[in-house]
């Protein structure tokens, strides 16, 4: 398996657990763990991976966590506006969105799209 | 005639190399002793200071983590007086930080790797801010609790209300709460108050690694990120991390600026003018060239855009702040693409015409109250403090002392790297552009805290270069000395600061009793009479009720109430407009009331000993940490 389809698989497999952990809510660790780490980590890792803007795994996974929580809560607020919110439709939209996310920049990888250029410039200055 | 076997040539090779090396110890010494070449031949191990010595460290974290349990071990909760937690810890608690201190600061100074320093930062987050966590075992702050309270709204109502009178602020920028309600009703959770209490020290850790990251991207001098990270966590006494919008976005805020500074700034020289005013400047120049925007810098642009947007909805002050922040850094030309500085503002102004456009224009008159009234915001903070106990004057004084150390040393590390020839353009923006609160308003009293607060990050960054002016500076041990006597001072600020105030901060299982009773068995309609509002209120259906507090009513109300405790509280409670009534009085509200005012001294006592003496009253509840009062009504209760 590449390195690429792990992180598809990976982002898959959190939000089908997220999704599932969310219909039991059975309030204890079973749903907690599963949903943290959703919550927290894959609505945003997709798009973070897609930047590649540096190789730096703490600012990556920061900048997941932050871009995450920022879209979790985005969403809600979208829905609460709408009246439409409750947990499940959060939680399975949330779980969209990553899947796009890890989608795209599946498919971007095997279309051979160049790499991005880094906005700092630290590979044209080497 | 053979050439020599190898083992031949390394012989050679080693006499003539202790020949050359007894040649070189026969002449004076004219470099340090380091600067002299070390023997290759040498099988000796070389001798690592113990100070660099990973087994050191992970000897002084043990010892540090044992101290620490057994402190929680024989703590009493009971024992928190004047000094708020701080009476209450035993000496282990103390000598835990001590050794962490030391043990860190003499970590950086030998240049320990991030794996050894990294453990004690999150130890003392685990020792400063878990503590009352696991001591406590309930939810701290009352704050905190009505913030439960307005994730309790959102999981029974499934909508935002932005007409609602009650804490009608969270309406108009719900984007904390919004996220809240889903991981506890998704989790299956009935209420936030499982999880909330974890708040600080959760928020601490994402703040940690958010300031790891920003100051990477402005330093790589790793004692100066390491002890900015240290003194930033010794410093933040402001208590803005328990659960509640502004810890949530202060750790986007981070991050925000971090991603900023990494992948879309650059390093400015001095402006002309500036490098002639200041000599070392003049041979400065731009460190390095602005880079092309890419396709990648616009999906960074977009990464933030989805940031700002949720920091422009979450919270009212934090997007002002954040817009300032950018538009110095483009002013000061850090920033590459200027124009995110417009969109963080237009976010900003555009919620608040759209999405919060009902609480903005209900209440303009108080959120232009301090418009330009610089001075007045900045003492909104500074005075009062005669009415207050003499403890609580002396915390608030070691806080506010603490506060002007850390303003005092980040000066003077502006002023020693600029002395050195550097030009630290963002981060002296950085430093300063919180000031724009004191402009905007005072906060509620809090406006000089909230400065501080977004002032630390980068107060921390410049103390630490003031020890760690550049790469060559700071090997002497003058400097480990000096930093810890500097985190020694801080530290003691911050415990007094930070742990002072707990008498009314932690509830006891008896207040959160007597506080669910009301919240579960009241009907809709209730007035809920209270002493303060420091207390486990508003936590559940809160809505419901219709809120009279004794210390905010007017002067002449509170003084019928004290003077004829009996006959004012039987007609308080007594009225028919209302389905019940109730009145709370506990531990706490006391405290506080005996603390910092502004009732009369030992009011609620004498309120609560002549409604127990009264047989007007019905008791609800009564133990040594609450009483709730009711009168006989015909009205039906309602059975919830």
């Amino acid at each position: 398996m590449n390195p690429e389809t792990r992180w598809l698989t990976l982002v898959v497999v959190s939000s089908v657990a997220a999704v599932l952990a969310t219909l039991a809510g059975t309030a204890d660790g079973l749903s907690m763990i599963p949903l943290l780490w959703f919550l927290a980590v894959i609505p945003g890792l997709p798009f973070v991976r897609m930047l590649k803007n540096n190789d730096d795994p703490i600012a990556i996974g920061l900048t997941a966590v932050g871009l995450s929580l920022a879209i979790d809560a985005l969403v809600a607020e979208a829905l609460l506006y709408s009246h439409a919110y409750n947990a499940v439709v959060t939680v399975s939209v949330l779980a969209a969105v990553a899947c796009l996310g890890a989608v795209i920049g599946r498919l971007r990888t095997s279309s051979g799209d160049p790499e991005p250029a880094d906005p700092v410039g630290v590979r044209s200055e080497a | 005639m053979s050439a020599p076997s190898p083992p031949d040539v390394e012989a050679t090779q080693r006499r003539l190399y202790q020949v050359f090396a007894a040649r070189r110890n026969a002449l004076p010494l004219l470099d340090s002793p380091e600067a002299l070449p070390t023997d290759p031949f040498d099988t000796t191990p070389e001798r690592t200071p113990w100070a660099s010595r990973p087994q050191f460290h992970g000897l002084l974290l043990v010892v540090a983590a044992l101290l620490w349990l057994w402190s929680l071990q024989t703590t009493d909760v009971a024992k928190i007086g004047d000094y708020g937690l701080l009476s209450a810890l035993p000496v282990t608690f103390y000598l835990a930080l001590a050794v962490l201190s030391v043990g860190f600061l003499l970590g950086v100074r030998r240049e320990a790797p991030s794996k050894v320093l990294a453990p004690y930062l999150v130890l003392f987050i685990g020792v400063v801010h878990a503590s009352p966590v696991i001591l406590y075992g309930t939810l701290r702050y009352a704050w905190a609790w009505k913030h439960v309270g307005v994730v309790d709204y959102f999981m029974r109502n499934h909508a935002l209300n932005p007409h609602l009178s009650f804490l009608p602020v969270y309406q108009n920028w719900p984007g904390f709460f919004g996220l809240s309600s889903t991981l506890t009703e998704a989790v299956g959770l009935r209420s936030a108050l499982s999880f909330a209490a974890w708040a600080p020290p959760v928020f601490e850790l994402l703040n940690l690694a958010a300031l790891w990251v920003l100051l990477g991207s402005l330093t790589d001098d790793r004692r100066v990120r390491w002890t900015a990270c240290w003194l930033f966590l010794i410093a933040n006494w402001v208590g803005q991390n328990y659960f509640a919008p502004q810890a949530f976005v202060y750790f986007l805020y981070l991050v925000s600026i971090g991603i900023v500074l990494k992948s879309l700034s650059k390093r400015p020289a001095a402006p002309r003018f500036v490098r002639k005013l200041i000599p070392p400047l003049r041979a400065t120049a731009a460190k390095s060239a602005p880079a092309a925007v890419t396709s990648s810098t616009w999906g960074t642009v977009a990464v933030l855009c989805v940031i700002f947007a949720v920091v422009a909805t979450s919270h009212p002050l934090t997007p002002i702040v954040l817009t300032a922040a950018l538009f110095g850094l483009a002013i000061f030309g850090v920033l590459r693409v200027r124009s995110i500085a417009l969109i963080m503002g237009a976010m900003t102004v555009g919620w608040l015409f759209t999405g919060a456009r009902v609480y903005y224009s209900s209440n303009t008159s108080s959120i232009f109250k301090g418009l330009g009234s610089f001075t007045a915001n900045l003492s909104s903070n500074i005075h009062a403090l005669g009415q207050v106990q003499e403890s609580q004057r002396i915390v608030s004084q070691v806080g506010r002392m603490q506060v002007a150390l850390v303003a005092l040393l980040a000066v003077c590390g502006v002023v020693r790297r600029l002395r050195h020839g550097n030009w630290d353009a963002a981060g002296a923006v950085l430093l300063g552009c919180p000031i724009v609160i004191l402009v905007g308003g005072n906060y509620d009293g809090e406006a000089l805290f909230r400065v501080f607060l977004f002032a630390l990050p980068f107060a921390a960054y410049f103390i630490a270069l003031l020890m760690y002016p550049s790469r060559e500076a700071g090997r002497r041990w003058f400097t480990t000395a000096f930093a810890i006597l500097v985190s020694a001072c801080v530290l003691v600020g911050f415990l007094f600061a930070y742990y002072g105030k707990e008498a009314w901060s932690y509830f006891p299982p008896g207040e959160v009793r007597a506080a669910e009773i009301v919240y579960h068995e009241a009907p809709a309609g209730t007035l809920l009479v209270e002493g303060t509002h420091d207390y486990p209120n508003q936590f559940y259906d809160a809505e419901r009720f219709t809120y009279v507090t004794l210390a905010t009513e007017p002067t002449k109300s509170v003084e019928g109430v004290l003077q004829h405790p009996v006959a004012k509280m039987a007609e308080w409670l007594g009225d028919p407009r209302y389905q019940q009534v109730y009145l709370i009085i506990t531990r706490s509200q006391k405290e506080q009331i005996d603390a910092i005012g502004p009732l009369p001294r030992g009011s609620l006592g004498r309120l609560e000993a002549a409604l127990l003496a009264s047989p007007k009253f019905q008791v609800v509840y009564h133990d040594r940490d609450a009483t709730v009062f009711r009168v006989h009504r015909k009205v039906p209760r309602r059975v919830r």
